[in-house]
């Protein structure tokens, strides 16, 4: 049961990461390298949420 | 914003969807692809083992047990596959049992892919392939490739540091969710260990006689080609080391079971049930480190120069030339194996025998090969066939 509740807060945490990443993304105005730099970070999340690994 | 940024977002963004497509989509195959089992003519009722935990059902740590009951009472024997995923010589050896074995007396009990979400992991950072295929006279029959430990989505975070219950022995993180180092379980653990918890279950619920982990090891690790078993159980591993060696011209030494690192089922089994345990070697050249190329065919022939070069150097545990150490031999080893134990055990206490026909030995595997004993599903009658 634990297990359970700390897999769910896993995703959580992994959704919201995601969630503010994308907004940094959206709202980053001048830098590429950091549009980059974002991509980059959500990779693990993304792969995460749709349980790929 | 400038546009020239815009449009950079955008195709970074189209790239990073490609990359993680190109790169996921043969992971989802992988973790969603099911290999078909034809049911035997022995099996009389497919469990899961669940049916003696309820508290995994419904989680990719559930898993099928394969009941084989014979008309006549006597012993009862569990044979486990997959216990690691990377190491399938055990899950074809359980596979080859299911479609073709017969018990007369005596009870079998057959797990073919006993961490069933180890089976469903991959290992992409070696090199590892995500299937191999064995030749059957139907055509190929393509099994997932899996890891040693479960999977990170089915299990997770880990523990800095695993303490293994109940000897509190301090282990490697990784190995809370490696299912030969979470024995005997713990029923409100982690799902690994509620996975060796259902199997001990099953053990003291059914009075099982003998417990069979089925694996492979490294050529350049002492602990390969063997018999694992503890205190009470080595008397008929040596025997069944001894007959095989004398009967069929294969070795397969015994090494006493570590009284002091725990958590392994050749161990934990034989302290917290009243069953005997064994733990079955087979060498496998796949898994050594200074080898060439994770390729299927290295899998499949054992065949590898470098480990070519390492034997003449006497670096080696076994005897290895240019015909490396085929799947064939490793099948056909634990087939044997598990047979001579379990005839063994039911010599010794007749009351308590197991009788088996129709499961093939070392010589016929070696001559046959592995995929001539799987049937072919598309000729299978209807309900006798099982995806997993």
């Amino acid at each position: 049961m634990i297990a359970k509740i700390i897999m769910v807060i896993y995703y959580l945490i992994c959704l919201f990461f995601t969630a503010i990443t994308i907004k940094n993304l959206i709202e980053e105005k001048t830098s590429k390298d950091k549009v980059v730099l974002y991509l980059i970070t959500l990779i693990p999340f993304i792969a995460r949420l749709f349980r790929l690994k | 914003m400038k546009r020239g940024l815009f449009k950079f977002k955008l195709l970074a963004t189209v790239v990073l969807v490609i990359l993680i497509m190109a790169g996921g989509w043969p992971l989802w195959k992988h973790r969603h692809y099911q290999v078909p089992l034809v049911l035997g003519p022995g099996v009389t009722e497919v469990k899961k083992l669940s049916d003696f935990f309820p508290a995994i059902r419904g989680s990719q740590a559930d898993t099928r047990v394969y009941v084989l009951e014979g008309k006549e009472p006597g012993g009862r024997a569990l044979i486990m596959g997959n216990t690691h995923s990377n190491e399938p010589e055990g899950l074809l050896s359980v596979l080859i049992m299911i479609e073709n074995a017969v018990v007369e007396k005596g009870t079998l009990y057959l797990i073919p892919y006993f961490n069933h979400s180890g089976s469903l992991n991959t290992r992409p950072g070696e090199g590892y392939p995500l299937y191999f295929s064995v030749s059957t006279p139907w055509g190929q029959k393509t099994f997932r490739m899996g890891n040693r430990d479960a999977s990170p989505l089915d299990q997770w975070p880990d523990p800095d540091v695993y303490i293994h219950y109940p000897e509190k022995q301090l282990l490697s993180y990784l190995d809370i969710r490696n299912t030969n180092r979470t024995w005997p379980g713990r029923k409100n653990g982690l799902p690994m260990e509620q996975v060796t918890y259902a199997a001990m279950e099953l053990l003291r619920q059914n009075q099982v006689d003998l417990a069979i982990d089925l694996h492979g090891a490294e050529t350049m690790f002492p602990v390969t080609n063997c018999i694992v078993a503890p205190e009470k159980a080595i008397r008929l591993a040596t025997l069944a080391s001894l007959t095989v060696k004398s009967m069929e011209g294969f070795e397969n030494h015994v090494e006493p079971s570590p009284v002091k690192f725990r958590g392994l089922s050749h161990r934990e089994i034989g302290d917290y049930s009243d069953s005997l345990p064994f733990l079955l070697e087979a060498p496998m050249p796949f898994l050594d480190q200074p080898t060439g190329p994770k390729t299927e065919k290295l899998f499949l022939t054992g065949q590898d120069d470098f480990l070519l070069s390492l034997a003449k150097k006497k670096k080696l545990f076994v005897p290895y030339d240019e015909s490396g150490w085929p799947l064939e031999k490793r099948v056909g080893q634990h087939l044997s194996v598990s047979l001579e134990i379990i005839r063994q055990y039911s010599r010794k206490t007749p009351e308590r025998a197991i009788v088996i026909q129709n499961i093939p030995r070392y010589r016929d595997v070696v001559q046959n090969g592995v995929g001539y004993y799987f049937h072919n599903p598309a000729e299978a009658e209807p309900g006798k066939i099982i995806l997993d």
